[in-house]
């Protein structure tokens, strides 16, 4: 078989992989294959009426020359695809690593930074709501008097709100507030002079 | 056979910095786009023009080809926005001649279809056609049938095989013959430039 043959079978994709390195290799030596090679794929756009009104033979040479004054380019290599065991260990890898940090942050977004699983919880053992909480048994015993009594009454039926409020927050997914700054957040001294106030 | 076919193999080597594998697939285009380029540019030199520009364009683009699609739908989408954008560009400029009538009425040039004469060096496809529909009458049948089964049905050499009732060598070797036989009565037109 001859180059022009092989070239035929080429341009039909019917060449042998080292054929078609072999041809490929030659025809940037050869301008006769590469003339060839424009030939026969005239044929067959002609024979398949792909060809314009009008062809211009030396529209190829004019790009040809244009083309020396381009940069050559060049494509990154593309990475070969790993083997599928491989792909399905990396694939378990990420999925792993997403699994936990979704749960780590999920700790960390319930908990508050407090590392602990259920603040609800936490705040309910830590508190017991049916006495005066120490601030409000300080609050009041230094306001003293009908004021200090209203401040520790308002109190100690503001806390166990924020108690049963807690217990919801990991229902709905609210970051929510520190057991201690509940109870820290009330101000009984605001409270207390409010009713003078009026 | 090869894994890939010619374009992918062209495409992947051009990507590889050889630039005369370019050569091959504007050799193997250059016809289809000048025709599609001739939908929008009906000025036949702009044509060539902007088919110039449209296979230099797919050059400086070919690294961020990706293969998803086959490299003819790709420069095609090129072909068709290179084009529009020539159009685009000439309606933006001015009329390089302002002609006036005897009346001293301007003459109004944009309706009228621009009337250019073939170049010497452009060849009537007609002219091609029917020295190719020549050879193809006087080529022997099993020839005939083998190129035509190729390059109009887009038959692989294996369908051309079982349809021509031959092994694949003897088909591969009859379109092999009848592209020479063309390629000898044509190429003398195509050396004239």
């Amino acid at each position: 078989m001859n180059n022009y043959e092989d070239l035929s079978a080429l341009m039909d994709g019917e060449t042998a992989p080292e054929t078609t390195a072999r041809l490929l290799a030659a025809q940037a030596e050869d301008p006769v294959l590469v003339q060839t090679w424009a030939s026969y794929h005239l044929i067959g756009d002609a024979l398949r009426n792909d060809l314009p009104a009008h062809i211009d033979p030396a529209l190829r040479a004019r790009i040809s020359e244009a083309l020396k004054f381009e940069p050559t380019v060049l494509a990154p290599r593309k990475r070969p695809r790993a083997s599928a065991p491989l792909r399905w260990v990396a694939g378990a890898a990420v999925a792993a690593s997403c699994a936990g940090l979704v749960v780590f942050s999920g700790g960390l977004w319930q908990g508050g930074g407090q590392g602990s699983a259920n603040p609800g919880l936490v705040a309910e053992g830590s508190l017991d709501t049916s006495r005066p909480s120490v601030a409000a048994q300080t609050v009041g015993a230094r306001l003293g008097g009908e004021h200090g009594r209203a401040a520790q009454r308002l109190e100690n039926q503001f806390n166990p709100y924020l108690v049963r409020h807690s217990e919801y927050q990991m229902n709905t997914g609210a970051p929510g507030m520190n057991p201690y700054a509940r109870l820290i957040g009330h101000s009984p001294e605001r409270s207390a002079q409010a009713p003078a106030t009026r | 056979m090869s894994s890939e076919t010619p374009d992918q193999e062209l495409v992947a080597r051009v990507q590889r910095g050889e630039k005369s594998a370019y050569d091959l697939l504007v050799a193997k285009y250059q016809h289809r786009i000048v025709k599609l380029v001739g939908r929008y540019v009906r000025d036949r030199e702009e044509a060539q023009d902007v088919a110039q520009e449209t296979f230099l364009k797919a050059y400086r683009a070919l690294p961020n080809f990706r293969g998803d699609s086959q490299f003819y739908t790709w420069i095609y989408r090129i072909a068709i926005n290179t084009a529009k954008n020539h159009l685009a560009a000439r309606a933006r400029r001015p009329l390089e001649v302002d002609l006036e009538n005897e009346d001293g009425e301007r003459i109004d040039f944009t309706d009228v279809e621009k009337v250019i004469d073939t170049p010497e060096r452009m060849l009537a496809t007609e002219q091609i056609k029917t020295a190719i529909l020549e050879v193809m009458e006087d080529l022997p049948d099993d020839l005939r049938q083998a190129i035509t089964l190729r390059e109009v049905d887009g038959l692989s050499y294996e369908d051309i095989a079982e349809a021509m009732e031959c092994p694949i060598g003897t088909v591969r070797s009859r379109i092999f013959r009848a592209r020479d036989a063309i390629d000898r009565r044509i190429r003398p037109m195509l050396d004239v430039v």
